[in-house]
This record gives C-alpha cells, structure tokens and sequence, in this order.
C-alpha cells in the first residue's frame, strides 16, 4: 500500500475546512430565518448553499486521491515574508503614504524569494516605488499620500 | 432594412467623426494598459475616467468609456497567457491554456491569435447586434426569473465542468463562491449576514480583493513551492513564432465561431455578461472536442472560443444596458450611469430618441476594434518581454502591483489584509488540487441568482414546479441536469478505475 502524500492530506484538510465552513454558513443561515417558501428569508438561500458544501466536502472527503507531490522549494520563508510585507503595507500606507509603504513591502517581498542580494533588493524597491509613483499618482491622478500625508 | 442602412450610416458619421476616433484610441489604449496591471479592471479604470468624460460631448464620453471596457477585456487576457494572471474575470478562464503555451515558449502565439479571436468575436458581436438588435431585446424581455435563474445555474455547472480535475472539487468551490457572495448586507430584508460587526463587509467581500488574493498572492506563494524552469516561457518573437502551426491554424475557425455566436447570445442576456460567455464556451469547446484531454495543457481552442465568447459577449451587453436600461454587470452599471449624467435616459425610447448616439456607438465598437487590433499586434514584442525579467523580479514588481491597486480601490488597509488571507486561502487550494475560477464564478453570479430565486418564488407562490413549467426554463434546467450527471458519472469511473487499480 503506497504511503499517504502530501498532497493527499491537504486534499483531506481542505475538504475538512469546506466542511466547516458549510456548517458555519448553513447554521448562520437558519439563525437570519429561512421564511417560507413563498416568502425566502436572509438565511434560506446560504442555509441551501452550506448544506450543498457539507454533502460535497463529505463526498470528497471520502474520496480524495492520492496524487503525487511535484514542489520542491520551501516556501514557509518567502510566504512569511511576504505576508509581514502585505500587513506592513496595510499598517503604514495611512499614516506614512505610499514610498513608504512600498518600499517595505517590495523589501520584505524581495527577502522573500530568497535569490536576490540585498543591494538588488534595495534597488529593486526603489525602483517600483519610483513606478508606482509615476503610474498611480502622476498618470492615473489618484489620490494617494505620498509620502506623510502630502498628496500628488 | 432602408431604415438600418441610414441608420448605420448616421452611425458611421457620428463614429468616423476625427474626435470621436481619437476618443476611441485614448479609451482602448488606456483599457488594454489598464486591464495588463492586474488589480485593476474595467470596473475602476472606468470609474477613475468618468469624472475626465463630465467635459466631454456625450457620444465621445460613452465611445471613450465603451472604448476603455473592451480595451480591459483585451489586455486582461495578456496577462492571463503570460503570467497566469488574469486582469479580467472573464479572461481568467485564458489562464487555462493559455499559460501552458506560454511556458511552452509560445506566448507570442498565443498573444496574436488572442487578438485574432478578440477581433473575430467582437465583429461577431457587432454583427449581431446590428441586425438582432430590436430582436434580442424581446426575447431578453421573455426572460422571466425562473429563466434567469436556470440559464445562472448552468452558468454554474458549466465552471465546475471547466475546473480541470475533480468534478466534485469545481462543485464544492463553486458553493464556497455562493456562499461568499452571500457576506454582506441582504438586499431585500437589510439583514447583515456574516459581516461578525466590521463594516468593511457590509457592501460584502469585494471582488478584486477576492479576485487578486486567490489568483495573484496564490500564484505568488505556489511559484515560491515549484520554481519554474528558467529557460521555460522565454519565447522568441519573429513573426514566424507568431504564427500558430497548421494544424492549429485549421483548429482555429470553429471554436471561434462557436464562442462568437454562444457570446453574442450570453452577454444579450441581462446578469450574465462575458464571464459566463467565457466559461460557457469553454465547456462547450471541452465537450465538442475529439481530444479534451489536451485542455489544459495549451490547446488553441482553449484560447481560441474562452476570447471570441467574451468579447462578442462584452459588445452584445449593451444591448440591455442600452435598449431595456438593465445593467448586466457593474461596469455596464457605470456606463449606464455615465449616460444618465448626460441627460440621456436609456431604454427603448433610445433608438429613436437619440439614434446618432446610439449607432454611433456601435459603429464606434468596430473602429475600436480595429484599432485594438493595430494596436496590439506591434505590442506583443513589449508583452512578451515581460517574460524575459526575472521571475523573483516579476514576483516582488506583481505583490506590489496589488497591494497599491486594491488600496486604491477603497483606500482600506483591511483590504490588503483580506487579500492575504485569499492568497494564503487559494494557496491552500492549489495545493490540494483545487481550482480558484469556479469560486469567482460563483461569487459572481450568487447574489443575482439568490434575488432571481426569492423573486422567482414570490411570483409562483412557493411552487417549484414553475421552473419545469416554462419552456425555456425546463429546457436550461434539463441540459444543467445531464451536464451534473455526466460530471458525477466521470467522477465514479475515475474512482473506481482508481480503486481497481490499487
């Protein structure tokens, strides 16, 4: 008997959240009220809904395969710091504007790959902050703080 | 057919106008730019110029709008073939196959052919709606909600069908995308659901935040997992490599005239617009083929019927917007509020009342196209270098890109943070072989399906039986019923080859 992937247990973990998921929904649902038939309720059309997802996510529970696991980089490092460089950018593009909030964001991001040297990063974030500059506040006039609350 | 002649001609007039052209050229430019920088559709590229088109005459205002939108469409469906990322909803279904063959070094192909398909399909639809015009819009009007309801229901099981893999996982993320569709505050009752008290959700989960977060952030994080081969998808750019082979060249013509005529129908249809158009000939194109195994893996009628169906659908969705004043999406929604603030009521009355505008615009919709056409071929060089920076490079410049299109979008950090949690979300379902694009299907056509249902119900009194009942309906509902049973009849063969297996 072939040993249980990778895949194959995120296949079973993922059917396990949708499961959960369609619980959450359906029960949300039955709390805004179903109505009646004639006259359908908040909750009737995502109680519906949730019921399907529980019988599928059961469905594919039961049945997920077991596929062959192709990756092979390491990715925990590069999503970690990506995502530190997205809720960065979400904590500081209000108050610090968007040179900022930019250059933390390609910085981290860069970090990330894992390949760049540090001096290409630097480059690397200076330059998309000079293109994001000149495409959303010189040419698209969107307004955005630049840089501490001053806009284009 | 006196009537029509002078009528197109007034339309020539009106959109041969030297203006009116530059109008035209300015909106398909920005659009097909536009619709490239991923985070930003049609939707807020439209919103961002409708202030500039308030000093406008009104024809040149709507032919720079209308020029914008199908300009998006096109270049929303260059970075689904490069980078797997699509600008447009309706061109994420491209991504399908159209980054298979870029990765087989053939992006420029696929890019020319694309155009090619672009352009077919939106003289199709212009066609269509020159002589079906007044036609279509009766038929649309027939359209009651048990019809709506089926035909979106279709639209449904058709995405699961396209979801290469597992039916039952295109079925599970189709009700996942119903049911995100559902956050937010109910139309009819004002009842807040699934907002846990944070006003963001109110108006519901947007969908470019959706949208950028499963497709964008999760392709970012899945290529950080299996780095690409570095000599894959560096394509060279002659014009004999943008040439598709013969036997492709001889694929070719049907799909697209499939997806043009399925297109041009869909997007008459009120709500169900080109992403449906999309998907819909996709699934056909699947079903038809005599080798669908090779879906998925950069077949030409992959690229080919998905870019007719949406662009004959992007032209033929005037026709409600403009002659019933119904709005078939939130672009057409714009449109038809640019409309209205040049004092320019829409609706029937529309084709008699203010004909040169009318006409004009669609005559506009050709000149645009042929000006996409003249546009992008040239371009393809530039698109296609693209492909040629670095990948961790292209990554860091893409989560970038995002992050300040969808801030821009609502000027909420929140949004950032959902974005993440959707990238982190569609990660997860990439990892266990799950696909994105039904969801955004269904995210999509959910809440319109939800009120056609509720409406359907109020209007039969609670009897289901109406929706076999009518013709049309029963008719939809059939093909939706045959459709799931050849999905779940494929999913047990498959399982039960698998068990027989080992």
């Amino acid at each position: 008997m072939s040993r249980p992937t990778r895949r194959y247990h995120a296949e079973k973990a993922v059917a396990a959240l949708l499961l959960l998921a369609g619980t959450i929904f359906s029960f949300g649902g039955y709390r805004y009220g179903l109505g009646s038939m004639r006259h359908w309720g908040a909750g009737a059309f995502p109680f519906v809904c949730g019921l399907a997802l529980i019988v599928l996510s059961v469905v594919c529970l039961c049945s997920a395969a077991k596929g062959r696991e192709a990756g092979t980089g390491s990715v925990w490092r590069g999503m970690g710091a990506i995502a530190a460089g997205m809720a960065g950018f979400a904590a500081i593009i209000g108050s610090w504007g968007l040179l900022p909030a930019t250059f933390l964001l390609a910085s981290l991001s860069g970090i990330g790959t894992g390949k760049l040297k540090v001096r290409h990063i630097l480059a690397l974030a200076a330059s998309l902050c000079l293109l994001m500059y000149l495409l959303f506040v010189i040419l698209l006039r969107l307004p955005l703080p630049i840089f501490r609350g001053t806009y284009g | 057919m006196d009537n029509l002649l002078a009528s197109l001609a007034l339309g020539a007039g009106t959109a041969l106008a030297l203006s009116n052209v530059l109008y035209c050229f300015l909106g398909v430019m920005a659009g097909t730019f536009i619709g490239v920088l991923p985070g930003i559709g049609p939707l807020a590229a439209i919103s961002m110029l409708l202030p500039i088109t308030f000093y406008l005459e009104p024809a040149a205002a709507i032919i720079m709008l209308a020029g914008v939108y199908y300009g998006a469409e096109y270049g929303g469906s260059i970075t689904s073939i490069l980078l797997n990322l699509p600008g447009t909803t309706s061109s994420a279904v491209t991504c399908l196959d159209g980054y298979p063959l870029s990765q087989q070094g053939r992006a420029s192909m696929a890019l020319f052919m694309t155009a090619m398909a672009s352009f077919l399909g939106s003289t199709v639809g212009i066609l269509a709606m020159i002589l079906f015009s007044p036609l279509l819009a009766r038929f649309a009007l027939d359209f009651g909600p048990w019809e709506y309801f089926s035909v979106m229901l279709l639209g449904l099981i058709c995405a699961a069908v396209i979801a290469s893999g597992s039916a039952i996982k295109g079925l599970m993320m189709v009700a996942l995308g119903l049911l995100l569709g559902t956050v937010g505050t109910d139309v009819n009752s004002g009842t807040l659901r699934y907002t846990f008290g944070m006003y963001e959700l109110f108006d519901g989960i947007d969908l470019i935040v959706l949208a950028m977060g499963l497709f964008g952030i999760a392709e970012v994080f899945f290529v950080l997992r299996h780095p690409a081969d570095p000599k894959a998808g560096v394509a060279r750019v002659s014009l004999r490599e943008m040439l598709p082979h013969r036997s492709e060249m001889r694929r070719s013509p049907a799909p697209v005239l499939r997806g043009s005529i399925l297109g041009s129908l869909v997007g008459a249809l009120p709500g169900t617009g080109q992403t449906v158009a999309a998907y819909l000939s996709y699934a056909l194109e699947k079903l038809v083929s005599r080798r669908p195994e090779k879906f998925g893996s950069g077949a030409i009628e992959g690229i080919m019927a998905p870019e007719s169906a949406n662009n004959a659908a992007a032209q033929t969705a005037f026709i409600p917007t403009l002659v019933l004043g119904i709005p078939g999406s939130a672009t057409m929604a714009l449109i038809l509020g640019a409309l209205m603030i040049h004092g320019i009521s829409p609706g029937s009355a529309l084709m008699n009342e203010n004909s040169e505008l009318f006409w004009g615009l669609i005559m506009s919709f050709w000149v645009g196209n042929v000006l996409l056409l003249v546009l992008n071929v040239p371009l393809i060089r530039i698109w296609v270098a693209m492909l040629g920076i670095r990948r961790e490079i292209l990554h860091v410049a893409i989560v970038c890109f995002i992050c300040v299109g969808v801030y821009t979008v609502n000027h909420s950090p929140l949004d950032i943070l959902f974005v993440l949690a959707f990238g982190i979300v569609g990660y997860a379902f990439k990892l266990a072989g799950f696909q994105p694009a039904p969801l955004l299907v269904g995210f999509i056509l959910g809440p319109m399906m939800e009120e056609q249902l509720r409406r359907a119900m109020l209007l039969s009194g609670g009897d289901l039986g109406r929706f076999i009942e009518r013709p049309i309906s029963a008719t939809v509902l059939a093909i939706a019923l045959a459709l799931t049973l050849l999905l779940m009849g494929r999913q047990l063969v498959a399982l039960r080859s698998r068990k027989t297996n080992g």
